[in-house]
């Protein structure tokens, strides 16, 4: 009991003081800050590797082929499991970076991990942001078209037809290779405010976050670690 | 008025700090009218037939904690009232922790028993990879929950073989891998629907996929938290930090005019001096 | 071999992955993607490592030049500390199924378990955090309405401020924010995301076939 209740005192009194560290960077940077910086690189680094060796390269590589070699391995997996040298030779081979005589082998690597993500990412890509974002840009523009208990003409000329007259002055915007006069240039220049808006509506969102994340620390710091001292002495007297 | 434009930015710093710290530390309270977005995500869970399959993606890291920790702990309390079932995957290898404390505030009291009512299948590399794996084959995709229990034997994964049984994903997420990687390789290939929660920097860019209606609804940073924390009915960080975030805001909207007075002064004398 | 091989692969693996988008679950080459998509998995695990492993290298290095030693061999320290103690503990709170499984250990707290939440933890959030002072400061001192453009900029910057705090209901400003974000918002998003789309097939596509190569390194 004594040693979990050292346990998460000493933890928090960890916590808080390497949180005022990060925040000491805010008067100047100086080696306190550094520490902490430090510190953090570190951690979160080796807390990455060794839980990705846990949650991945067990599941995924090392409890096949102990299966495998233990005779554990179900019949039909058998072939996909003696597979599997394929993909920890090339995850080997991204090692040959550290070398200067065998460096290019890591691009075998590098070349299926590029081409794997590349075919997803193409198709996933291209059907969300394009075809179904174009789908849902040009839609029903008559206010008598929808279905009763929505207003159509407020459907139509707040939202469904500014959308669409945003998303191609946007789009003319983009578009450099007419020179950007007349109506094009009148066009594009309103997909400019059309930008301008998002981008004041991103400060505004970006802001509160910011905001969120120093609230969070106040709650660390009053309610968890000065809380639970200032409860104990309320307690006591 | 030149101090206006000379002020030193420590001084900028420590008002913001008093100005959110002050009502944090009094306590002060706002009443919170729940965003027509946070609604829809809670009706949605609201209208989930019993025994559905809910898949709860944890994609965010102690960096975002403040924002999404709040979040997941208020829709983990809305699932643990329900008799669902829950699947709870995580494209970011820091997020785990962070899941273990929130069941144990919400589904752990409530009774709920791990492997029958939820099941936490913990952190895979690879993204939009193991998502597109995913959508033809999760046993094969994860293998093995977060403590090496082989998904054929865990109970509540029984009729969940591919992302299409899924009844509804929830995806918590600070960036990517995350709302844009399972709405590309999950909700558009499977048409199920999606709720998602987000740090509030990239809210903005997920509404257009609420237009498109492949997203029913999007929590936005702390205040989508304190929305979701009052349709529960269980005011937590997020209600709490609503009046500091308020305050916030107002002092950053005045030095915004503050800045600009300053701005156009100088402008006018230089004008002059010209 | 170089530079051919590479290409080949990446061919494969390419036009593999954008095959097997068009078939239904439960077919055989969808089955066969899966088995190869984990090959993709298994790399990225080595790819975190690799990662890691520069770290390592570039931080020995400076250390060694005498660049920060103190702070290098710090980072060093605490990155060996915890991966050592994540490999031989396991990553869950109790200790439990490990190397050591069965052992003195078991059940009792992980230290790997309270780095996270006690360094890890705070130390992440308290870096982010720092940014609502730079936001601050960069409000009061770059923001300028010094166009039209950057009128706009502003006033939806504001109004999206004051929408978020929850009295702004009263005065039906929390409506104005909800339709900047939905018309106007989605509207730039949308143009800008089908822009990036286009780029993203472009760039995809000329990686498949072998026309874009800065991937591989010079030489």
């Amino acid at each position: 009991m004594l040693a979990l209740v050292l346990y998460q005192h000493v933890g928090l009194w960890v916590g808080a003081l390497l949180t005022l560290a990060i925040f000491s960077f805010l008067y100047k940077d100086n080696p306190v800050y550094k520490f902490a910086e430090h510190v953090f690189v570190g951690v979160a680094a080796g807390w990455t590797v060794a839980y990705t060796y846990w949650s991945a390269f067990v599941p995924n590589l090392w409890t096949p082929l102990d299966d495998l070699f233990h005779g554990k391995t179900e019949d039909e997996e058998v072939v996909w499991s003696w597979l599997l040298v394929v993909p920890a030779t090339l995850g080997l081979l991204f090692f040959a970076r550290f070398t200067q005589k065998w460096a290019w082998l890591s691009r075998w690597s590098i070349a299926f991990l590029v081409g794997t993500y590349a075919g997803v990412n193409l198709t996933g890509m291209f059907q969300t942001n394009l075809i179904l974002q174009a789908k849902a840009t040009f839609v029903n523009l008559n206010p008598n078209g929808f279905p009763a208990g929505v207003n159509g003409m407020e459907q139509v000329f707040l939202y469904n037809l500014p959308i669409l007259f945003g998303v191609l002055a946007c789009l003319t915007y983009f578009f450099f290779s007419k020179p950007h006069a007349g109506f094009i240039g009148v066009t594009a220049r309103i997909g400019i405010l059309f930008l301008m808006a998002a981008f004041g509506a991103s400060f505004g969102y970006t802001v509160m976050a910011r905001i969120s994340l120093f609230i969070g620390r106040l709650q660390f710091l009053f309610s968890e670690w000065l809380g639970q001292y200032f409860e104990s002495l309320r307690q006591l007297a | 008025m030149d101090w206006l434009t000379r002020l030193d930015r420590r001084w900028l710093y420590l008002a913001m700090a008093v100005v959110v710290a002050v009502p944090f530390l009094e306590k002060w309270t706002f009443p919170i009218i729940p965003s027509a977005a946070a609604r829809k995500i809670y009706d949605t869970v609201e209208a989930l037939p019993p025994d559905s399959v809910v898949l709860f993606s944890a994609d965010y890291d102690p960096g975002s904690e403040a924002e999404l920790y709040p979040m997941t702990v208020a829709i983990f309390e809305h699932l643990a009232r329900k008799n669902l079932r829950l699947v709870i995957t995580q494209l970011w290898p820091n997020a785990d922790p962070l899941v273990q404390e929130a069941l144990k505030t919400t589904l752990i009291p409530a009774g709920k028993v791990y492997g029958k009512d939820y099941v936490n299948l913990g952190y895979r590399p690879g993204g939009s990879i193991l998502i597109s794996k995913c959508f033809d084959d999760i046993p094969q995709a994860f293998k093995t929950d977060k403590d090496g229990t082989r998904i054929a034997d865990i109970e509540a994964m029984r009729g969940v073989g591919k992302l299409g049984d899924v009844d509804l994903f929830i995806v918590i997420s600070a960036g990517t891998p995350g709302i844009q990687e399972w709405v590309e390789q999950g909700q558009a290939r499977t048409g199920r629907p999606m709720a998602s929660g987000m740090t509030a920097v990239s809210a903005p860019d997920f509404f257009q996929y609420v237009n498109s209606n492949n997203l029913i609804g999007i929590l936005g940073g702390l205040r989508g938290a304190a929305d979701y924390e009052q349709l529960v009915g269980r005011p937590g960080r997020g209600s709490l930090g609503m009046a500091p975030q308020s305050f916030g805001h107002l002092l950053i909207v005045l030095f915004i005019v503050l800045g600009n007075i300053g701005f156009l002064l100088a402008r006018r004398r230089s004008r002059r001096a010209s | 071999m170089r530079r051919t091989v590479p290409l080949i692969i990446t061919f494969v693996a390419g036009v593999f992955m954008i095959a097997t988008f068009f078939f239904n679950p439960d077919t055989w080459p969808q089955n066969a993607a899966t088995r190869v998509k984990d090959w993709g998995l298994i790399l990225a695990t080595f790819a975190v490592v690799l990662g890691t492993g520069n770290i390592i290298r570039v931080s020995i290095h400076k250390a060694r030049k005498g660049e920060e030693r103190f702070f290098k061999i710090v980072l060093l320290v605490c990155l060996f500390v915890t991966l050592g103690l994540g490999l031989f503990l396991g990553s869950d709170e109790e200790i439990r199924s490990t190397w050591l499984n069965g052992g003195l250990f078991s059940g009792s707290f992980n230290p790997f378990y309270w780095i996270y939440q006690h360094v890890q933890l705070p130390l992440g959030a308290t870096m982010f955090s720092l940014l609502v002072f730079y936001i601050t400061s960069a409000a009061y001192r770059a923001f300028r309405i010094r166009s039209f453009e950057a009128g706009i900029l502003l006033a939806t910057a504001v109004i999206v401020m004051l929408g978020q705090v929850p009295i702004s209901s009263a005065i039906g400003l929390d409506e104005v924010m909800a339709w900047i974000m939905s018309v106007p918002n989605v509207a730039a998003k949308r143009a800008i995301f089908m822009g990036a789309a286009m780029g993203i097939a472009a760039m995809s596509l000329k990686i498949i076939l072998g026309i874009e190569r800065s991937y591989l390194g010079g030489d």
